[in-house]
């Protein structure tokens, strides 16, 4: 090319008009983005460095303060070509690399073409303004050694103090104090465990004398299975976790949790986090032996999806469910906004839009579906339904117009319009934050064995994203390093997580966080050791600052910043400080407070997001969330004051800790000020404590107790049974039955077995009672159940005893007597499970069913709430935390049999009869609304055997136990 | 008693991605919007955009009509004139239909667009896309950005409140994600009234409890607070959430009172309509929303229409019925709520929006008598709040089918409302990964036609 310009000046006889078509098209083609991108930053009207102006060709020609720039008969000579190519100073483009001598060429050609402009080129925005970056910018680098500071040396434990400690000497900083043991305790136990410390665990650690009795009790945190639930919840944010899909129909996926056991014991196991990332990329093609890494590719699989969508948008869709996976590995997992790069080259960062095609290219086959593993609470090689995702998995179903789960080939979408395909792609890694040399996909290729279905970019990109020495892997580390130091002082070194690139924060403490980065990598990336360096370090073991701290400080980290708890380590402390507080790791998700598990385990479904957590920042689910925002709104003070279950705990806690304590309220009030703020009163609290309680006593000896009032739904009804304390229960609106009354009359139910009809117990349990002497109820009225394909909805109350079977049978019609075709709905207790579904054998298809696997508990009253509605089918259970679980019927259901209704049994088949009580039982053929719903459940909830309202001196505990939950010192870590 | 700004700093956010001014960028009349959004969607033809070609070819096959345009691809049956009759009202010379007999006689009043167009085509995607401008999950809605703008004049009370629909026929179908904050901070995001028992999450004491017994929880609360003064750091968000426990106490008093309608004269409540089998509901809800935005509550969303589609506008099978229904729900509310407003003096500070996610077809939907989803055009009016009474701007073509003259994007829709409410829909921004996300994305052009 140099030759060719050359001779074109050496021949310049005829030359080109400078207005000729070719010119304006080389222009185009070729020079008009050098000049965007490289040199019109500062050469435009309004910023004319040097006297400058390259937007049009009137400035071009003008020139600069030193003359002309382009001399057309020699475009070798021109100034602007001397100093792109560093013959002459200053070089240019200013600061930056040279040009590539592509480019230098092209702008010999143009100047010799005349140096024409198709359009004046638009001056950047001030958002372009931005540095430009490029490999050379501090993420994207290699990682490279540093140099340890001499700074806090009589002060530092570790390197980090040093790191730390030089800052604070520039910035004229001495180390506060050092963080008292029993605070130090606290702070350790909440920020790792999320849960305050137990008493036993305090009194030993202020009697153990031992130098190392801080490193000990570092490691003991770490090896505590409640880390990896910690810790493996902060990694579920960034995943943007979720067990249903969003959208109009929400539809639930009961076997999604499994991504989340294999995180928590990723965190527990420390397994190394390159191939903890690997495995959520393709662990099934880089492990396909290991039952975990095919579980961890239920990251693929957790994000939203469209099932109900028009036939047009089928296609966009999957463009989407790809967007998603890449937005999600971009933010998360690299921290970058790869997802800018959808409709446009990335505007800030060196991102191209064929970038983003050729990246969401190595997913493209990879689809949603559920398949049998052993699932990692599971020691006797059990399988059971897991989501997950890879190639060749039958697709989950849409419920409308199917449509392809995927696509052969991926396009370039100009704008990211469907409508607007330019070509296929091959899968492609980021350009920018790779080696220039591995640029090519194909070095990072992975064969995959021939029992994987999968073709192998998957696992590619898992090498590429973990290489330090040639991909993605210094930037992984780094993103990672800044997520713990976050995690652990509530502010990152980079303070935009999710965003290491031009447009995000530049780390406070640049060298520190390579350091991290450069111990994570060579300690085997072990997060435990990052949090090891962190936990020991005098950087964490200083005391809060007492005044509020200046901005200076802050980005510093000067003095132990001061925190509000996050959602899910206010709801496990307040279960965890009255005793409540489930150990169980691992399982199907949970609907109920009731269960008293970890927030971590309540199943998340992204429209109905638990209220409690969600009023707390928990995040929405819907996209990648590096940091959680801290709001403080009274909405939040109503929750803890008011809030069903926040009463709950209380006062059982009250009842439990005056038992224990014989009624004595100064050891009540001893107790509760240790098990809940880890330290005892000052004489003044404790008098001031014993005022309250006396005079609390007072108000609830002199006041009758309150009851809520609200009314069942009665729109649409077909029959109310309701046990209540009087001996006769009458009904209110009912077609067909008129009563449910004692065990001697019952007009419209008869016991399946005459001479055996259940008892009725009256009182304040009053509740019909079913058993092995008192047989089923069955409703002989057969046009009752023939419910066909239409919408019904039934709300039971009921209990199964401490002493009850593992399969109870509440209610239902199903023709099932062991022969091959039958029809039917029910709803049935399987353990800890909850079941209701609609089948009908005859017309083939699968049969599904409707589980909720709530560790249901014997001994406790549930309300349950079944539907079946324009063939959708929900579970509703409790309602302090509404959960309703759903799924659609894969094809309408016609319920059609010839059997009767029954109550405490379902179908032809003796075995699983009901052992438990009913104490309430509406049935409506019709869908009941979510709100209806719940005002049966607030209804039934309200009735006498399910209350708040104990002695009038539990009730004063209760309130004290609740306030002192309410105080900062219980919500804030410092 | 607090002071103003204590108040107003209980209830700001703590940290240092949500630090911002809670100040519109240039004066507006508007100080407050209600929405009233048709859920599923009212036929534009059928309503607002009368179209009198429709008749002449009822019946006819509609050549060229792209088949995927609709839901159900491939129903799209012959051109079906409106079943209701049109005629003009005011001194602006308006069509309209003949189901809404009240809302007719305050044309004069309305702005109306008749040239809206949606991108998606199915209700949930769609009402996303309407209220959030992206019909992707995960984005602030309209109420949350407004809110994160202005802030709300009342700490008692929720700045951004969602009734749904009144008969309890269940959420929009894109459920909370209508009034979700998506990146913004979670305070922005709206409150769903429920149709049942309180309407504030909590707002009432355990069982057994009173004010009283609450009142020296926080005393307790203040004491213990205070006793450990030595020992607690200084920061002023530490001082905040106790306020915040206080705020809480008093809005357990305020917020009943204003969602109570005894108070209201027998006439108001007879305007309104309130007892009135088929419309009482909505009316409650209209009702509600005039007592809410006088308390200084900054956006109120109402939807009419539940979640199923015949329980909602969405008249696929019987356009008529289902029209002169939701009309009849509809029309007394919100012609009552306009002159409601204009008679207390306070149309000229709210901003009444009305709308459906989209818009339906001029083509019967093969198998009954009613009309798929069109996303092509739909028709949106404001009244009040700075919006220019008796404009019309935008036109369909003659059949009302595609926004023919000025199409307006919903991004424009979003950047004129923004600009009623003092808000420059360029500078209302929030940083989120690495860009600085506006409601309109990089797209809207502000509507200036019918600002007045």
């Amino acid at each position: 090319m140099a030759t060719l310009v050359a001779t074109c000046t050496g021949t310049a006889r005829s030359q080109p008009n400078p207005d000729s078509t070719a010119g304006t098209q080389f222009f185009d083609e070729s020079v008009s983005e050098i000049l965007t991108k490289r040199c019109i930053r500062c050469h435009n009207p309004s910023k004319t460095s040097g006297g400058l102006d390259l937007t049009s060709n009137a400035g071009l020609t003008a020139g600069g303060n030193s003359g002309l720039v382009v001399n057309r008969k020699a475009p070798e000579q021109s100034v602007l070509i001397k100093l792109v190519e560093h013959r002459e100073k200053p070089r240019m483009p200013l600061d930056q690399p040279k040009l590539p001598d592509s480019d230098i060429q092209n702008l010999k050609k143009w100047i010799f073409y005349g140096s024409p402009y198709s359009r004046n080129l638009s001056a950047p925005t001030a958002a372009q303004e931005l540095v430009k970056v490029d490999r050379s910018f501090w993420s994207f680098r290699r990682l490279s050694p540093v140099k340890i500071p001499q700074a806090g040396e009589s002060w530092a434990a570790n390197p980090i103090d040093a790191f730390i400690a030089e800052q604070w000497k520039r910035a004229g900083l001495r180390p506060p104090a050092t963080a008292s043991n029993p605070e130090l305790l606290r702070r350790l136990s909440l920020d790792v465990l999320g849960v305050p410390p137990s008493t036993e665990a305090i009194s030993e650690f202020l009697n153990n004398t031992s130098p190392l009795a801080w490193e000990n009790l570092v490691d003991k945190a770490l090896g505590t299975p409640g880390y990896g639930e910690r810790w493996g919840r902060h990694w579920l944010d960034v995943v943007r976790y979720a067990e249903s899909y969003g959208f109009e129909h929400d539809l639930d996926n009961a076997n999604a949790y499994h991504f989340r056991d294999f995180v928590i014991h990723a965190c527990n196991a420390d397994q190394p986090f390159d191939q903890f990332i690997r495995w959520q990329l393709a662990g099934d093609e880089l492990a396909q032996d290991n039952h975990l890494a095919r579980l961890a590719t239920g990251f693929l699989a957790a994000g939203p999806r469209n099932a109900d969508i028009a036939q047009v948008r089928v296609e966009q869709e999957r463009y989407d469910e790809l967007d998603d996976i890449a937005r999600t590995i971009g933010s998360g997992f690299l921290g970058l906004t790869i997802g800018c790069a959808r409709c446009h080259d990335h505007k800030f960062d060196p991102l191209s839009q064929r970038e983003y095609y050729e990246f969401i290219k190595v997913f493209d086959k990879s689809i949603r579906g559920e398949l049998d593993v052993t699932p990692i609470h599971e020691n006797h090689g059990n399988t059971v339904k897991a989501l997950v995702a890879g190639e060749g998995i039958e697709p989950l179903a849409r419920i409308y117009n199917p449509g392809p789960a995927f696509y052969e080939d991926t396009w370039f979408l100009n704008r990211g319009d469907v409508n607007l395909k330019e070509f296929t792609v091959s899968p492609g890694i980021i350009g920018v934050i790779t080696s220039e040399d591995h640029a090519d996909f194909g070095r990072w290729t992975h064969t995959a064995s021939e029992e994987v279905k999968g073709h192998g970019s998957r696992s590619s990109l898992a090498n590429w994203i973990s290489d330090t020495d040639n991909g993605a892997g210094p930037l992984l580390a780094r993103v990672i390093a800044n997520r713990v130091w976050q995690f652990h002082f509530g502010r990152g070194i980079v303070t935009t997580p999710n965003d290491f690139g031009a447009r995000g924060a530049r780390p406070s403490h640049p060298d520190l966080l390579e350091w991290l980065a450069g111990e994570l990598v060579k300690h085997d990336w072990s997060i435990k050791h990052l949090h090891r360096l962190i936990l020991t370090s005098r950087t964490y073991t200083q005391a809060s600052l007492s005044a509020p701290p200046t901005d200076s400080q802050v980005e510093l980290f000067h003095g132990f910043p001061v925190r509000r708890l996050d959602a899910d380590a206010i709801h496990d402390s307040l279960l965890s400080v009255t005793g409540q507080l489930s150990e169980e790791l691992y399982g199907p998700s949970v609907v109920s407070m009731a269960s008293n598990r970890k927030a971590i385990y309540y199943r998340i479904k992204r429209s109905q997001l638990h209220p409690f957590l969600r009023l707390f920042d928990c995040p929405d689910t819907l996209q990648s969330s590096g940091k959680r925002p801290i709001s403080t709104v009274p909405s939040q003070a109503l929750a803890l004051l008011n809030s069903h279950a926040v009463g709950q705990i209380m006062a059982d806690f009250a009842t439990e800790s005056l038992q224990t304590n014989n009624n004595d309220v100064s050891k009540v009030i001893l107790q509760t000020f240790e098990q809940f703020l880890s330290r005892k009163p000052s004489q003044a609290e404790l008098d001031t404590a014993k005022d309250f309680v006396r005079r609390q006593l007072d108000s609830y000896n002199h006041k009758p107790s309150q009851r809520l009032e609200v009314s069942l739904v009665t729109k649409g009804i077909t029959f109310k049974l309701q046990a209540s304390e009087q001996d006769t229960i009458t009904s209110t609106q009912t077609d067909t039955v008129q009563a449910w009354s004692g065990s001697r009359s019952l007009p419209a139910f008869t016991p399946l077995d005459p001479s055996k009809p259940p008892r009725y117990r009256k009182g304040t349990d009053a509740a019909v009672q079913f058993g092995p002497n008192s047989t089923p109820l069955v409703f002989p009225n057969r046009n009752f159940s023939k419910i066909g394909t239409g919408d019904f909805t039934f709300t039971v109350r009921f209990r199964v005893p401490i002493e009850g079977g593992d399969d109870n049978q509440i209610l239902g019609t199903d023709s099932y007597n062991g022969q091959a075709e039958y029809s039917g709905f029910y709803l049935q207790q399987i353990g800890t499970m909850l079941r209701f579904t609609t089948r009908n054998t005859s017309v083939g298809g699968p049969q599904g069913y409707l589980d909720v696997t709530d560790r249901f508990e014997k001994g406790r009253w549930f309300v349950v709430t079944g539907k079946r509605s324009k063939n959708i089918l929900s579970l509703t259970i409790d309602t302090d935390f509404p959960n309703t679980a759903s799924r659609a019927e894969a094809n309408p259901i016609n319920i059609d049999n010839d059997v009767p209704f029954k109550i405490g049994d379902i179908d032809q088949d003796p075995s699983g009869r009901l052992n438990g009580d009913i104490s309430h039982l509406l049935f409506y053929h019709r869908g009941l609304t979510d709100e209806e719903i719940k005002q049966n459940h607030d209804a039934l909830r309200a009735s006498p055997t399910h209350t708040l309202i104990r002695t009038p001196l539990e009730m004063a505990v209760a309130d004290f136990c609740q306030t002192l939950a309410c105080l900062n010192e219980f919500i804030y870590l410092r | 008693m607090l002071a103003l700004q204590d108040l107003l700093r209980a209830n700001q956010p703590s940290t240092e991605s949500a630090r911002h001014r809670h100040r519109p960028h240039f004066p507006a009349k508007a100080k407050s919007v209600i929405w009233l959004f048709m859920h599923g969607a009212p036929s534009q033809i059928d309503t607002w955009d009368y179209k009198p070609e429709l008749r002449k070819h009822d019946g006819q096959t509609y050549d060229g009509f792209d088949q995927s345009t609709g839901f159900f691809a491939g129903l799209g049956g012959p051109i079906m004139k409106s079943p209701f009759n049109f005629s003009q009202h005011g001194e602006t010379s308006t069509w309209v239909s003949e189901i809404y007999p009240q809302l007719s006689q305050h044309v004069d009043k309305l702005a109306m667009i008749h040239s809206c167009y949606a991108k998606e085509n199915n209700h949930a995607p769609a009402q996303i896309e309407m209220n959030t401008g992206m019909a992707r999950l995960g984005f602030p809605s309209v109420g949350s950005w407004i809110t994160y703008g202005l802030g709300t004049a009342n700490q008692n009370l929720p700045g951004f409140i969602v009734m749904y629909d009144a008969k309890g026929r269940g959420t929009p179908k894109s459920r909370s994600i209508s009034w979700g904050s998506g990146f913004l901070p979670g305070m922005y995001q709206g409150t769903p009234l429920s149709n049942s028992g309180a309407p504030i999450n909590h707002l009432r004491p355990l069982p057994g409890r009173s004010n009283l017994t609450q009142q020296s929880q926080l005393d307790l609360l203040r004491t213990l607070s205070s006793s450990n003064d030595e020992r607690t750091p200084k920061r002023p968000e530490l001082d905040a959430r106790i306020k915040s426990f206080e705020l809480a106490y008093r809005m357990q008093i305020a917020a009943p009172e204003a969602f109570e309608l005894n108070g209201e004269t027998v006439d108001t409540h007879r305007l309104y309509g309130t007892d009135n089998p088929q419309c009482g509901p909505f009316a409650k809800q209209a009702l509600i929303s005039r007592r809410l935005i006088e308390r200084g509550v900054r956006f109120v969303q109402l939807f009419s229409g539940g979640f199923n589609n015949e329980d909602s506008w969405d008249g696929h099978t019987n356009l008529d019925k289902n029209h002169r229904q939701f009309a009849g729900e509809t029309d007394q509310p919100i012609a009552a709520l306009l002159t409601d407003l204009e008679q207390r003096g306070l149309l000229d500070s709210t901003l009444v929006v009305c709308c459906g996610e989209f818009g339906r077809l001029p083509l019967v939907q093969t198998g009954g008598t009613g009309r798929d989803h069109n996303p092509l055009a739909f028709t949106t009016w404001m009244a009040g709040g700075g919006a220019k009474s008796g404009a019309r701007y935008g036109s369909t073509d003659e059949l009302g089918l595609r926004a023919a003259e000025n199409p307006v994007s919903i991004n424009d829709l979003h950047a004129t409302i923004l600009h009623l409410m003092g808000l420059d829909h360029e500078q209302l921004t929030f940083r989120h990964e690495g860009r600085d996300i506006r409601l309109t994305d990089v797209e809207g052009v502000v509507v200036n036609d019918i600002v007045a």
